[in-house]
């Protein structure tokens, strides 16, 4: 079993993290507000980069992603988010 | 249709900005000119500085001050030198509230404030304006709502809505004075009580000549203990008055109003409060009931709204003060009909007791390990270990929850005993977590976060049955 995985459906984006204390996140794509990577000095030297999945209240975070799938995943996030449009 | 002609406020603004600042530099120019020896030229030139400048930039502020309604929004124009537009989408406001103080009352004018999402501060205010006027502008700004809800009928998420917009009837609620006081008793204010009347004492102490201090001082060292008891109890029964004083004036005249769209709320006796919310923004109902209302059967029901609210009631807006628990159901049937509402049914098995008496029997054993070793005390000590398994009960009596329809109702607490009314589109982000000591007992916590007056507020309920969890996290998704 992986300990930090996600899942990206087409109304909403689960992430699971954590070993002794396991936890799961479920993101209605109408809540996400905004999302952002983010690089630091030693992620990038191994080509990896952080996620963050912004709702109107929360900030969800998944770290170590390859470049290309963060990127990727970022752009399908904001893309499923557009469908699904609602106020905050 | 309407004409969009740009309004200023009510003149009587710079009148009432000139009387607050009187009364607020009041005592201060007081001891300025009470002495009156040296330089009188330049006492009147400063008193003459702090009252007039602030009338002259409330004047320009007024004048430079336009607000224009338009059918779908709010245009507010301001600034001398930087002017700022500010543009309000009708469908983007979340409430509108009207405050009126005792100067206000005089000129019957209003300040009205209207809040949108995300904003710190409160994006447009308008601090004059006549009370008739300012219940015309609340009207204009909740017709258009209702006209934009119209033209997304077809859209299956406003269906629902729509539904309650037929209901035409108004219900309206208010509570009585007596209610009011118990209301007060119970409100367990003493704390902030207290804390006024230490910060009272704190000034006076430089007030009263040392020698009076001093005598105080030797008297107090020759009262007995029980004088120490009776002044502790008249202490703490003189702040409970004032704070149950404090209860019923910021709550009397509490008026509950639903009118299919809108809730309105309208309190005070000095300060002059009202508040209106479309029930679209509600994101959560809560209720509250605290060590002493749960005595005598009572609670308080609250909203969760987003923007600027109530502080002192923990960022969320009074809908009802003081209710009998078994009103509950009735009440929330009549004034917020489409959130579902039903008692919580499901309770932590009787597995998750390990877990919610775990660590506070653990914090309690360590602390009579601790204190055992201080001499005079003995074994006895370890009754305390008693406190922290009470505790533990008393949570795990209050967890719970239930799922009805399109609703989540989280119940927990210690003291407090807290029930979140969660519907299901309101629900920024559901979390389950599992630690391993729970997964070898099949239990899940479960917490859900909704938008609260600025930030999100989570509601958590722990140790609840695995498969309990998962039917809520299949509900959501």
């Amino acid at each position: 079993m992986k300990y930090t995985a996600y899942e990206i459906y087409e109304t909403e984006l689960e992430i699971q993290t954590g070993i002794f204390i396991i936890k799961r996140v479920v993101i209605p794509m109408v809540r996400v507000q905004h999302v952002t990577t983010e690089v630091g000095p030693l992620l990038r030297k191994y080509g990896l980069s952080t996620i963050n999945i912004s709702t109107a209240a929360t900030v969800h975070k998944i770290a170590g992603l390859e470049h290309e799938i963060a990127e990727e995943l970022r752009d399908k996030i904001i893309f499923l988010a557009r469908i699904s449009d609602d106020d905050v | 249709m309407m004409m969009f002609e740009p309004k200023r406020q009510h003149p009587s603004y710079i009148l009432i900005v000139f009387l607050e600042q009187i009364k607020n530099v009041f005592i201060s120019l007081l001891i300025l000119l009470l002495p009156g020896h040296k330089s009188q030229m330049f006492q009147y030139i400063f008193t003459a500085l702090v009252i007039i400048l602030p009338v002259v930039a409330a004047l320009i502020k007024w004048y430079r001050f336009t607000y224009t309604v338009t059918d779908d929004e709010i245009r507010i124009k301001s600034g001398l030198f930087v002017i700022e537009n500010t543009f309000i989408k009708k469908e983007r406001i979340q409430s509108v509230s009207m405050t009126e103080g005792i100067i206000q009352h005089f000129f019957r004018v209003v300040s009205v404030k209207i809040e949108v999402a995300g904003g710190k501060k409160t994006e447009c205010v308008i601090n004059a304006i006549l009370k008739k006027d300012a219940n015309k502008l609340q009207k204009q700004l909740h017709l258009s709502k209702k006209i934009s809800i119209d033209k997304n009928i077809d859209t299956k998420e406003k269906k629902s809505e729509f539904d309650s917009d037929k209901i035409t009837s108004n219900a309206v609620l208010s509570v009585s004075i007596k209610r009011l006081i118990l209301a007060g008793i119970t409100s367990f204010e003493v704390g902030i009580g207290a804390a006024i009347f230490a910060s009272i004492f704190s000034n006076i102490e430089d007030l009263i000549p040392a020698g009076v201090f001093r005598s105080i001082y030797i008297q107090l060292q020759s009262f007995s203990f029980l004088m120490f008891f009776l002044l502790f109890i008249s202490c703490l029964a003189f702040a409970l008055c004032f704070t149950t004083l404090r209860y019923v004036l910021k709550f009397a005249n509490f008026k509950l109003t639903f009118s299919g769209t809108h809730l309105k709320i309208s309190r005070g006796l000095f300060e002059k409060n009202e508040f209106s919310l479309s029930t679209k923004r509600i994101h959560g109902i809560v209720i509250q009931e605290g060590f002493f209302r749960q005595l005598i059967g009572f609670a308080s029901v609250y909203v969760e709204a987003v923007g600027a609210s109530d502080t002192q009631e923990n960022k969320r807006h009074v809908i009802h003060p003081f209710i009998k628990k078994k009103d509950i159901p009735m009440f929330l049937h009549t004034f917020i009909p489409m959130i579902d509402y039903t008692e919580v049914v499901h309770s932590p098995p009787s597995r998750a007791r390990k877990g919610y008496y775990g660590w506070t029997v653990i914090i309690f054993f360590l602390i009579s390990l601790l204190l055992v070793s201080i001499p005079f005390i003995h074994t006895w000590i370890f009754s305390i270990l008693l406190v922290g398994l009470i505790i533990g009960e008393i949570r795990y009596r209050y967890a719970g929850f239930s799922l009805i329809g399109r609703t989540l109702i989280l119940r927990s607490g210690l003291f407090t005993k807290t029930t979140a009314i969660i519907p299901k589109d309101r629900i920024q982000v559901l979390t389950q977590q599992q630690s391993f000591l729970q997964k070898n007992s099949k239990l899940k916590t479960i917490s859900a976060t909704i938008l609260s007056s600025q930030f999100g507020r989570t509601y958590k309920v722990r140790s609840l049955d695995e498969l309990e969890v998962n039917t809520i996290m299949n509900w959501f998704s």
